[in-house]
């Protein structure tokens, strides 16, 4: 079964159809890469499978039950943990507050616990051993809007992760990294693998995307167009289409 | 105010200055959950002051209820009303919240002040004295009574501050979409947090009700709301400290200005532009300057205790 599947998924903005039809199935341990050029629907795909967007038409399942129907906190407790585009930390928050807060996801929902202290000698270890993972740790009490840009992206991670999830969607993790900051954080995505999670990629670095994938679904205006290891997909003629335009417009 | 008359008055106009500090206070505290917890804008605080103010008024004037029934009673039904508004921040945000919750504020006082029901522009008096065990209160007895109002208020919000729920909150204020993707219900806990400040407004309400023995729709208006807000602003929004600093100065400054009563508005812009530009975080809000001196201070004294010790340790 696999762990994630849209089938027909469609969200359409007033006549503009974002995403259209998309079928797609992630499984169990693989990274799977979204690509595309800008606007082919890639962070509405995103959007619509973590409920921020209700679908226009089609589902979404997730381990087998479907999840369009909920809200973006209830899909976060099922396991789907993601990351931004455009990083959204808890600015003001220090770092290890920031990763407390998704720690703490279970807590928010039991009127029991949710009066309990969060600064408790377990939790500071589980988050400790979370920003060492993602190589935090020295920036422990800094506020987040401090941070770096490469920096924030592996605060978001370390957050998502926080989660426990099953699923993890990253939303473009190396936009506006520098080439060696990139490659540490392609590291860290692959060390994340290694542990078991299943990983969802949307991103616009070609080198890095083809490196990291298992496999990869190329949207072009908002539908499936390619589906397939990177190899293949590098050379299909239609993806090369949807990124360069065609080769009787071009000669 | 008393105090003026020349007439040994003095211990009796402190403790009134110091039961309407405690009241102001309870406010600034309980405004301090909405705006500063959970970044909340609310600029009709006054209004929930008001709406337990008038349900205990009218709960022990009109079916002569005692005021251990009608205290909780008011502070219960101001939470419902001030849940409703919590229900509207989900779909109102940021400045537009802010404008609705001045709104809200015009409406109650001009409910408050064109109802019959509500004693019109006269408002209502001969509100009771609360009764403990046959002793009828004194201002003696307020005071302690508020104090205490003002004791609960802050183990409320520390234990919010510390607990997972404030942790939420906090989170909701930062950035309430990724707060909602990390699994918290950002819905429920908005409406939660405009449930326990309002609640607390309301109970305020209600004790400076019987304390006044009289109320209007006036006391209740627009410019009370801004006071509220102004104080935590002033003091360290988000911080239990600063909004009781900023309590007692805005509660204090029209008893100390009081020979330019007339100017006290611009004198009030004129601070708030000041703190704007200088301690935009407040007094003692985070990164303030007398919070910096006071820890500069505390750390220079561990070390010349240190130093002293070690040269114990040596001769």
């Amino acid at each position: 079964m696999p762990i994630l599947e849209t089938t027909k998924l469609s969200k359409h903005f007033a006549g503009l159809k974002a995403l259209n039809e998309v079928d797609l199935k992630v499984e169990r341990g693989e990274i799977l890469g979204i690509i595309g050029p800008n606007g082919a629907g890639k962070t509405t795909l995103f959007n619509t499978i973590t409920s921020v967007y209700r679908p226009t038409a089609g589902q979404v399942f997730f381990q087998g039950k479907p999840i369009h129907h909920l809200r973006p906190f209830e899909v976060a407790q099922r396991g789907i943990g993601r990351t931004f585009q455009i990083t959204r930390p808890f600015k003001n928050l220090s770092v290890w507050k920031n990763i407390l807060v998704a720690y703490g996801y279970k807590r928010y929902l039991s009127l029991k616990h949710v009066f309990g202290r969060y600064q408790r000698e377990e939790n500071n270890q589980e988050v400790l051993r979370l920003l060492q993972q993602v190589g935090l740790e020295e920036y422990k009490e800094v506020p987040a809007k401090n941070l770096p840009l490469g920096l924030q992206k592996r605060l978001e991670i370390a957050r998502a992760l926080a989660l426990n999830p099953v699923l993890l969607m990253l939303d473009e993790p190396c936009a506006g990294l520098g080439h060696e900051e990139s490659q540490e954080l392609v590291n860290l995505i692959r060390n994340v693998r290694a542990q078991g999670k299943t990983i969802m990629m949307v991103e616009h670095n070609m080198t890095v995307a083809m490196g990291l994938c298992d496999r990869m679904v190329v949207l072009s205006y908002g539908s499936k167009i390619a589906e397939g290891r990177p190899e293949e997909i590098k050379s299909d003629p239609k993806v090369i289409e949807a990124y360069l335009g065609k080769e009787e417009e071009i000669a | 105010m008393a105090g003026s008359t020349g007439e040994p008055m003095i211990g009796t106009y402190h403790i009134v200055v110091g039961i309407l500090l405690g009241i102001y206070i309870v406010l600034a505290l309980s405004l301090n959950i909405i705006t500063g917890y959970t970044g909340q804008p609310s600029l009709g605080h006054a209004a929930f002051f008001g709406i337990g103010a008038y349900s205990s008024a009218i709960l022990s004037t009109r079916y002569h209820l005692s005021f251990w029934v009608a205290f909780p009673l008011s502070g219960f039904f101001t939470a419902i009303v001030g849940s409703m508004m919590g229900v509207l921040s989900l779909r109102v945000k940021e400045d537009f919240l802010a404008i609705t919750t001045i709104g809200i504020n015009f409406v109650v006082v001009a409910i408050f002040l064109y109802s019959d029901f509500f004693g019109g522009a006269f408002g209502i008096g001969g509100i009771p004295a609360p009764i403990f065990f046959g002793y009828k209160f004194t201002k003696p007895a307020y005071l302690v009574f508020v104090t205490g109002l003002v004791l609960l208020t802050i183990l409320i919000s520390s234990i919010l501050l510390r607990s997972w729920l404030g942790l939420a909150l906090e989170a909701i204020r930062e950035d309430e979409f990724a707060a909602e993707t990390m699994g918290i219900d950002t819905k429920k806990f908005k409406i939660v947090a405009f449930t326990i400040g309002t609640g607390l407004a309301g109970l305020a309400g209600s004790i400076y009700a019987h304390f006044m023995t009289f109320i209007s729709p006036g006391d209740f208006s627009f410019p009370l709301s801004i006071t509220i807000i102004s104080m935590i602003v002033i003091g360290g929004i988000g911080t239990i400290r600063g909004a009781i600093l900023g309590a007692i100065i805005l509660g204090l400054a029209p008893e100390i200005f009081r020979p330019i009563l007339e100017y006290r508005s611009l004198l009030y812009g004129g601070l708030l532009v000041l703190m704007m530009r200088f301690q935009p975080n407040g007094l003692l809000g985070h990164e303030s300057f007398l919070l910096r001196r006071i820890s500069l201070i505390r750390k220079q004294s561990v070390e010349w205790m240190k130093k002293g010790s070690g040269n114990d340790a040596y001769t």
